[in-house]
């Protein structure tokens, strides 16, 4: 019971915010630096998913460690790149800082996960999949609602 | 019986030869992005790519010419000079990713980043094209490009919806995003219909002594070895589309392909994915290194043949020793390859007119060719392929550029 109202109030956490970026994001003057934006997003939000996907299969031992570590790495570096571009986007102060909130714990999870990769430690991998999980799925919403 | 063995092989080195940087990365960006809608595009190209190889290898069996002689004897060095310049300076930018792509199976397999491996992997291509005899080179590493074929056995696994994948074969708009749905066409188109192919194929002709006897080996290995190196290309983009869309990720980097094979074949799809990037862009690096110095050769009037000591042949030898270190440059400079191979496949598509349209007219030419002149379905779909390529090319990487 717990559970399902949590998600519930999960989902309609993520809903406002959503709905709030696509409100601030149309109300921009420009279209071209909402499109970028949009742009950035989806490139944040497919990096996500990446680094998703190698903790998985490098759990599976389908990839090997010094591919993971790398590939977490440069990651890491796209979603720093992408959250930089967004900074210099002129977009209005309240989206900006909405995208950096909602990135920062997708780079926080992908810099863990690349740790515990290194380390060797499954339990902390899947550990911060899960957290990825709930992070990426903010960032693919977000994305969502700047594209409609 | 010769002949036979000479077909299998032929078509077998055209299999293991067909995929390389281009054709990988833009067959998993389609698939990743609008899953099975490019097929279509795979499946024109292809056709396409079968009637231009055939015409290649009639030219050289008919006339002992290779396209570079011919279009330069019919036309003059003033008008070969466009075109060579033109075709040069993509050539050069294919080589530099077909280097970066030897060098990124590196990477992720040491970790060791691909800017390292760049003046090696320029080394090592250039050694066996400088003591390698054609024969060694063109089936040799064609044959260790069979690799490939992994690609086929990972879609397989991953049991394709075939209705979607028959629907898929006709064109359709785009489902989302128009500028980069054409723009991905024109990069697939790009990717297949690359001149150095054409150029490498024509000369392998002639080094091999083609005469009218070859036309029917020829006509074999241009449908079928071309015809299954595309489903190569094809799976690719399947895999892409049941691995990497679902997910919801793009191809941005080398590191997001290297994921393709690893859902449907586990460890060893990762190490197979490594061996076809690596071993199928090193073949297409020296394929591409030796296209340059016969276009050279040929256009110039200079010695070439790959069968000669390269002492014989210095000016030809001369060309890919200058080109391999120079299309290591790029990659030295730390830009990403990924970024060189979809400009160039863009870039392809664009100056593809300039290559095709003299080649066409020396194929309708009866005093060089005879009775083995083109046919009209020939010349049509060719035609029809190269200009809209160059139409779209000219629409879609502008409006892809400017993020339109």
């Amino acid at each position: 019971m717990g559970g399902e109202s949590g998600a519930n109030a999960r989902r309609a956490h993520l809903l406002s915010r959503a709905l709030g970026i696509a409100l601030v994001l149309t109300s921009c003057s420009s279209v071209e630096p909402r499109e970028r934006v949009r742009k950035e997003l989806e490139s944040a939000a497919s990096w996500s998913a990446t680094a998703r996907m190698i903790g998985q299969m490098w759990l599976r031992d389908a990839v090997p460690t010094v591919y993971a570590r790398r590939a977490l790495a440069s990651t890491m570096q796209s979603l720093r790149q992408s959250e930089e571009r967004i900074t210099r986007e002129a977009v209005p102060v309240a989206a900006r800082d909405s995208i950096t909130a909602a990135l920062a714990p997708v780079e926080a999870g992908v810099d863990a996960m690349r740790a515990a990769v290194e380390k060797g430690d499954r339990a902390a991998v899947q550990a911060r999949l899960r957290e990825l999980d709930a992070a990426g799925e903010r960032l693919k919403a977000m994305s969502g609602s700047a594209a409609s | 019986m010769k002949k036979l063995v000479e077909i299998a092989l032929g078509i077998v080195t055209a299999i293991g030869g067909y995929l390389e940087v281009g054709s990988i990365a833009t067959a998993a960006q389609a698939g990743a992005e609008f899953r099975f809608q490019h097929l279509w595009v795979v499946a024109i190209s292809t056709i396409c790519l079968i009637f231009i190889i055939e015409q290649c290898g009639r030219l050289s069996a008919v006339s002992r010419h290779t396209i570079t002689s011919a279009v330069r004897t019919s036309f003059g060095i003033s008008y070969f000079a466009i075109p060579t310049i033109a075709v040069g300076i993509v050539s050069l930018l294919l080589l530099a990713s077909e280097l970066g792509g030897t060098a990124l199976a590196l990477q992720l397999v040491t970790g060791v980043g691909f800017r390292w491996w760049a003046i090696p992997v320029a080394a090592l291509a250039w050694l066996l094209i400088w003591k390698g005899r054609f024969g060694v080179i063109e089936k040799g590493v064609s044959l260790l490009g069979l690799v490939a074929v992994a690609f086929l056995v990972g879609a397989a696994r991953l049991d394709p919806p075939a209705r979607e994948l028959a629907a898929a074969l006709v064109p359709t708009r785009p489902s989302h995003d128009s500028a980069r749905y054409w723009f991905i066409a024109v990069s697939i188109l790009g990717a297949s219909l690359t001149p150095t192919l054409f150029y490498f194929y024509s000369s392998g002709a002639v080094e091999d002594e083609w005469d009218e006897s070859h036309i029917p080996i020829n006509r074999a290995v241009s449908v079928l070895g071309m015809g299954f190196g595309a489903v190569l290309s094809g799976a690719v983009l399947v895999v892409a589309a049941l691995v990497l869309a679902p997910r919801g990720i793009r191809v941005e980097a080398y590191e997001q392909v290297a994921l393709l094979l690893a859902e449907p074949l586990g460890a060893w799809g990762f190490r197979l994915f490594v061996l076809t990037l690596g071993i199928c862009c090193f073949g297409a690096a020296v394929e591409v290194a030796l296209s340059m110095a016969y276009v050279m050769a040929q256009g110039l009037g200079w010695n070439w043949s790959k069968n000669d000591r390269p002492r014989d042949v210095a000016r030809f030898s001369l060309v890919y020793t200058i080109l391999l270190p120079l299309g290591a440059v790029p990659l030295l400079l730390g830009i990403d390859p990924l970024k060189i191979t979809l400009v160039t496949m863009a870039l392809t598509a664009v100056v593809l007119p300039l290559v095709i349209i003299p080649f066409l007219i020396v194929m309708n030419d009866a005093s060089r060719l005879g009775e083995h002149t083109n046919g009209r379905v020939s010349n049509v779909v060719v035609s029809v392929v190269v200009v809209l390529a160059f139409i779209t090319a000219v629409v879609a990487i502008p409006l892809e550029l400017t993020g339109g």
